[in-house]
Formats: structure tokens, C-alpha cells, sequence
């Protein structure tokens, strides 16, 4: 029963957070498929028919179309991702960007207004450790002498 | 591209400020404040528990993927 529930809880989350995408993607190898169809009988008839004239040009028609296709999908796809990141800030009631690093983190300021010592660290893109220290250090002193 | 680049920072935004909130809990267990070390000494201890919470999802991450495993092998 409760592996039942699991699978259902974890289809349910996966719909409605991927909903768009798992539409879009089941309808983009639709596409794909319809179009690889339809030009594959192309072919079939040219063959038949033994006029081969416009043969060429069918499989960059083809071509295009898958390009066509791929184009639309990526572009519904970011523009549903823009909006929700929209709708995400609206909420949090910021204009910060997403690219900033770190950008859901302002600087914190504690009770008493002064500055977090946390603050340079939660800026630094890679923290050393212990070992990275020593190394430096024996580094530094092999400089001086 | 930018969405991978956007989800990479959140996740690394989210990871840090997690091993923070530990060390924080750490330094006030060993019954001081962050006032009372330097900077490299708060860096050292944030990135050893960023380290553990690391090495706690990769675990997590395999005992889900056996989980998965498990439930399709024998469902």
C-alpha cells in the first residue's frame, strides 16, 4: 500500500512540476516521427514513380522541419521557465537577478546591526580547508627565504 | 546553458548556507561565538561541514537509487 502511495506522490510531484516539459517533449518525438514518416514515403514514391527530381530538396525540407520543431520546443520551454522565475520573485518581492552568485543569499546583518562574520564566506566561490592552509603557509614561508 | 548555470549557483547558494547554519550550531556548542575566530578559521569549519553534507547526499543519493532499484526489481 505504501509503495502505492510513494509512486502516486511521486508522479503527482513530477506532473506538476514538469508538466510543460513532459508535454512538450512526448509531442516534440511525436513530431519527429510524423515528419521522419512522412518523408520516408516521400522517398518511397520517388522510387516508385523513378523521378527523383525533388529528392534533394526533401531531405532538407526534412532537415528544416526537425530544426523548425526543435526551435519551437526549446522556446516554449525557456519562456515557461522565465515566467515561473518571474512569478518566484514577484514573490519574494526582490528585483535581484538570478545570475548574481549566491543571489537568493543577501548579506545578513545580525540583531545589533553589525556585519555577519559568515558574509566573505558565503561570497567565496571555493572554501579551503585545513590542509589547503598549511600548504600555503610553508608556501609563503619557502618565498621569504 | 543558463538554466544548468542557475541551478549549479542555487544548489551551491543553498549548500553553503546550510554547512554556515551547521557551523554556526558547532561554535555555539563549543560554548563560543563566531566573534571569537578569524576568518580563515570560520572558512576551515564551514568547509569541512560542507564536506560532511556532501558526502551525506551522496550517500542519500545511493541509498534512493537502491531504493528505486528495489521497488521496481521486486514490485
Amino acid at each position: 500500500m505504501f509503495k502505492n502511495i510513494f509512486r502516486l506522490t511521486a508522479l503527482g510531484f513530477l506532473w506538476n512540476r514538469y508538466r510543460l516539459m513532459i508535454v512538450s517533449t512526448s509531442v516534440l518525438f511525436l513530431y519527429f516521427w510524423v515528419v521522419s514518416a512522412l518523408h520516408s514515403d516521400f522517398v518511397e514514391f520517388t522510387h516508385l514513380d523513378n523521378d527523383t527530381e525533388h529528392l534533394g530538396m526533401s531531405f532538407l525540407v526534412k532537415w528544416l522541419a526537425f530544426i523548425l520543431g526543435f526551435a519551437l520546443y526549446i522556446t516554449i520551454n525557456s519562456r515557461d521557465r522565465k515566467s515561473r522565475q518571474a512569478k518566484t520573485q514577484g514573490k519574494s518581492g526582490t528585483n535581484i537577478q538570478h545570475d548574481q552568485l549566491y543571489s537568493d543569499y543577501p548579506e545578513q546583518q545580525s540583531g545589533d546591526g553589525e556585519k555577519d562574520p559568515f558574509d566573505v564566506i558565503r561570497n567565496k566561490d571555493k572554501l579551503r580547508s585545513a590542509a589547503d592552509f598549511v600548504v600555503e603557509n610553508n608556501k609563503a614561508v619557502k618565498r621569504k627565504t | 546553458m543558463d538554466m544548468i548555470k542557475s541551478g549549479l549557483q542555487k544548489y551551491r547558494g543553498r549548500l553553503r548556507e546550510k554547512a554556515i547554519a551547521r557551523a554556526k550550531t558547532r561554535i555555539l556548542l563549543a560554548g563560543r561565538t563566531a566573534a571569537d575566530f578569524s576568518a580563515d578559521d570560520l572558512e576551515i569549519v564551514v568547509q569541512e561541514e560542507e564536506g560532511k553534507i556532501k558526502g551525506e547526499i551522496k550517500e542519500k543519493g545511493v541509498l534512493a537509487l537502491l531504493a528505486l532499484l528495489g521497488l521496481s526489481w521486486f514490485g
